[in-house]
């Protein structure tokens, strides 16, 4: 019988093009990042559902420099943490923008496209301004 | 933490030298450490009957058949990353307290700089699945990379700035030019030098990040009426914690971000020491950069949070200041031993076994933090006998 892996509902979201996050159907609080039970509850009753289409920009990081395979020639490029205040969510995302620009609290919203090693991955690129999201 | 037999207290210390290519194997080097360590105790290393090894490196069964002992009866393993060097000495401390052995070696040995670089080595830290899955595909690897985050927010949200960090750099920096020990020994450091450095992850430039190196450290660890052989004065573990934050897998996802585990561990080691952090002397803070200097000065009780880049601008942290602090130079300049380092240069410290214009004039009581994996914290709280 083949394993179910914490992640895996995760990955399944992204190969359709969704970024998700897990929902408690036994106290509907959202967590992140992905476990086998709830934090809240310690339910086991969990299901996968969207995220919201834009976050606002908590902190972030310049890279410079790298080892890390498919990203050497990219730098410098920038890494943020998203945030989701409504549900006290915060995750890593690469931040397509340019990185001399960036501001604490600035919108970013979220699509799903290749990633260097082919993996469809999330990108987040700045909201226009005045835009909807 | 008294017991029958009195405190916990190290009573031994070794350390090889710090190089950038040690040439030999780190079997090899943890056992000339351990070696000197036994010798500087007075005791023949067959005495040895407790062994704590760094995680992920060389084990209790590498060192065992050389040392000697013919009844190994405690061994045990923290993983905290960086900060299971002072969980390691805790251990030790409760394994002598409770009778369980006469005398634990903690140590820790490396060829960091010359085979196993830090990116390779976190691949051995907890919550590996977020890592490969949640951090890596966007570029993310490395610690300079996940304490930059908590860096760049600090920065936003207290205002601390570029000239702060520069003066944690410079300060350890200055510190390592009076040990001639020191990875950076001879290799004086200007802000215009740190701020015109390659940026590795920005905010932190490269003088922001600490040294790679080769070499091993270790201490012994036995109740006081076992020290009687030491070579210098006894120095006692007046109170010993861990901590690890919320969520201490994932640090993107801490609500609140700067709450790590040494905010925690700290009032507990304070506490079991009956000592505020007013009546530390002299603090060995783990630099491995230089922000978490600044944030664990704040969350160890010595400024409050927000307060601690104001703190190391006004000279405090420097060999004259109110706490002056890694005067051996430090991970950022002396070299990266995980801070093992750091407590051998307590000890030598507290028992005034360094040159005098390194020496800390007057020094009764240290504190030491660790810090390691996504933000698990530790804190000693060293005394002259």
């Amino acid at each position: 019988m083949t394993q179910i892996e914490d992640l895996q509902g995760y990955r399944d979201g992204l190969a359709r093009g969704e970024l998700c996050c897990q929902l408690c159907e036994a106290c509907g609080e959202r967590q992140w990042p992905p476990r086998p039970a709830c934090v809240h509850c310690r339910s086991f009753d969990l299901r996968w559902v969207v995220l919201p289409d834009s976050a606002a920009l908590f902190t972030w990081t310049v890279v410079a420099r790298t080892r890390l395979a498919g990203f050497e020639e990219k730098v410098p490029y920038a890494v943020g943490v998203l945030e989701y205040p409504e549900h006290e969510l915060r995750l890593v995302g690469r931040l397509d923008t340019d990185p001399d620009r960036l501001e604490v609290g600035e919108r970013f919203s979220w699509t799903v496209e290749p990633s260097v090693d082919g993996s469809p991955q999330p990108v987040w690129r700045p909201v226009a301004a005045g835009g909807a999201a | 933490m008294d017991a029958d037999g009195g405190r916990a207290c190290i009573v031994g210390i070794g350390q090889t030298e710090l190089s950038r290519n040690s040439g030999r194997s780190i079997t090899r080097l943890a056992l000339e450490a351990l070696l000197a360590a036994a010798d500087d105790a007075g005791i023949d290393p067959v005495a040895i009957d407790g062994v704590v090894p760094y995680p992920d490196s060389v084990s209790a069964e590498d060192v065992i058949p050389v040392l000697g002992s013919p009844d190994v009866r405690f061994t045990a393993v923290a993983h905290m990353g960086g900060a299971s060097s002072l969980a390691g000495l805790r251990l030790a401390a409760l394994a002598v307290q409770s009778g369980q052995a006469d005398y634990v070696a903690v140590f820790l040995a490396r060829n960091a700089s010359s085979v196993s670089r830090v990116d390779t080595r976190v691949r051995q830290l907890a919550g590996q699945a977020y890592r490969r899955e949640l951090e890596y595909p966007h570029g993310m690897n490395t610690p300079a990379q996940w304490y930059a985050l908590a860096c760049r927010r600090h920065m936003h949200e207290f205002g601390t700035t570029r000239e702060a960090l520069g003066t944690v750099a410079l300060t350890m920096r200055a510190n390592a030019q009076r040990n001639p020990g020191a990875q950076m020994y001879g290799r004086e450091l200007t802000m215009e030098q740190y701020l015109s450095a390659p940026v590795i992850a920005d905010p932190y430039l490269k003088f922001d990040c600490c040294l790679e190196t080769d070499g091993a450290a270790a201490v012994i660890v036995a109740r006081e009426d076992r020290a009687r052989d030491a070579s210098g004065p006894v120095v006692r573990i007046e109170g010993i914690a861990e901590g690890h934050p919320d969520s201490a897998d994932d640090m993107a996802s801490r609500w609140d971000v700067f709450n790590t585990g040494l905010t925690k561990a700290a009032p507990r080691a304070f506490g079991l020491a009956g000592m505020a952090p007013s009546d530390v002397d002299i603090a060995f803070i783990y630099d491995c950069f230089t922000f978490e200097v600044i944030q664990q000065l704040e969350e160890a009780g010595f400024c409050g949070r927000g307060e601690g880049g104001p703190f190391v601008l006004d000279g405090s942290i420097a060999p004259d200041g109110s706490l002056p602090v890694n005067p051996h130079g430090g991970l950022l300049s002396e070299g990266h031993l995980t801070g093992m380092n750091h407590v051998v240069e307590a000890v030598r410290q507290l028992r005034r076994q360094v040159p005098d214009d390194r020496q800390v004039p007057g020094v009764e009581t240290a504190a030491i933090t660790g810090w390691g994996d996504m933000g698990d914290g530790a804190l000693a709280l060293l005394a002259r006998a």
